[in-house]
């Protein structure tokens, strides 16, 4: 997975905005999501042209802190939200 | 007997003895408002107790009385709100000048025993079991029915406790009224039992608490959605340790007086 750039969204996901979170809708899966502030953050990176790695060293940078402190917290939300992006290509 | 019951803006018609119909007219309010027809539920006294029966092939029978009052007042509640053209969610919800306070939970978590407190506390009585809004606008559509209270709850609020099944009231029993005219939600409280006051919560746990606790929010998903986020836009959510049902009800009756 680490490898492979993550996204973009699904064309049926809506997304909408609570206190600076993200929650997240597939309209043609029926599935929702309310994302806490994390998760929120990666979601707003998986675009498809970046790949977990990137991701995880740009929220680092970002939060002021180690990357390893937060490569876990990214893995669960990369898990959480793959179901509302695009497969990636084989 | 028949008897027709509207809730919700869902129609239920009864067909049951005179002794059940005269109790079933004690504990709903007078009905206002119109809906089309969703369901027959029928009881019919037998050899061995009462038979119920109504859609479905929904066909029970009970040893008494009581049993078929408590059966037949748990299927109106099924056939309502899965009938209802509201967006319903599972909560209880309770009211003070127009303010309305919702408490989304699944049964089993106090919903009842802490709407019993409330009303004793003063506050006027919505539901205690569900949240019901317009899909358009959002506005609170009460369901009122009559309060269930099993025999601890009773305990814990002091009522004088059934010796078996469970105490049916109405708020007129709490001493209480049911809320009149338009409310506004103004609170989401979610019941936590980690917490040990009530302390303010993020707003996205209001919504993921809406919407993981509606009844029918595959009927319109998208707008159920939306619908979620507009009542939490609107509203606080709160994080409540109940403690016991009094001291959790004068915390809300304290939301609704600020």
């Amino acid at each position: 997975m680490h490898a492979k750039t993550l996204g973009p969204p699904r064309s049926t996901v809506r997304t909408l905005e609570l206190d600076g979170n993200l929650s997240l809708y597939d309209s043609a899966t029926g599935q929702a999501a309310v994302l806490n502030g994390t998760a929120s953050d990666v979601w707003r990176l998986l675009d498809g042209a970046h790949d977990f790695d990137t991701v995880v060293a740009i929220l680092a940078e970002a939060y002021s802190i180690a990357a390893d402190r937060i490569r876990e917290d990214v893995e669960q939300a990369v898990t959480t939200l793959t179901e509302f992006l695009i497969p990636p290509q084989q | 007997m028949k008897i027709s019951l509207t809730l919700v803006r869902t129609h239920v018609s009864l067909d049951v003895p005179e002794s059940l119909g005269k109790r079933i007219r004690s504990l709903y309010p007078d009905q206002l408002l119109e809906g089309p027809p969703c369901a027959h539920l029928a009881v019919h006294p037998h050899s061995d107790g009462f038979r119920l029966s109504g859609p479905e092939e929904f066909d029970e029978l009970v040893p008494d009385e009581p049993t078929a009052l408590s059966q037949l007042l748990a299927r109106i509640n099924i056939a309502v709100l899965a009938a209802t053209p509201l967006f319903a969610v599972h909560a209880g919800v309770v009211a003070a000048a127009g303010r309305a306070i919702a408490l989304p939970a699944v049964s089993g978590t106090g919903k009842s025993t802490l709407v019993a407190a409330c009303l004793r506390a003063g506050l006027t009585y919505v539901s205690d079991e569900a949240l019901c809004l317009q899909w358009t606008d959002g506005a609170i559509v009460p369901y009122p029915r009559p309060l269930a209270l099993s025999a601890d709850s009773c305990r814990l609020l002091g009522i004088p406790a059934p010796s078996s099944h469970e105490q049916l009231l109405t708020v007129a029993d709490l001493g209480a009224e049911y809320a009149t005219g338009a409310l506004r939600l103004e609170h989401i409280v979610l019941l936590d039992h980690t917490a040990d006051q009530l302390r303010s919560a993020p707003r996205g746990q209001g919504a993921a608490a809406v919407l993981g606790r509606s009844f029918n929010h595959w009927r319109r998903p998208d707008r159920a959605f939306e619908l979620a986020h507009e009542l939490v836009r609107s509203a606080s959510v709160w994080n409540l340790g109940r403690g016991t049902p009094a001291t959790a009800a004068a915390q809300l009756v304290g939301l609704l007086s600020a």
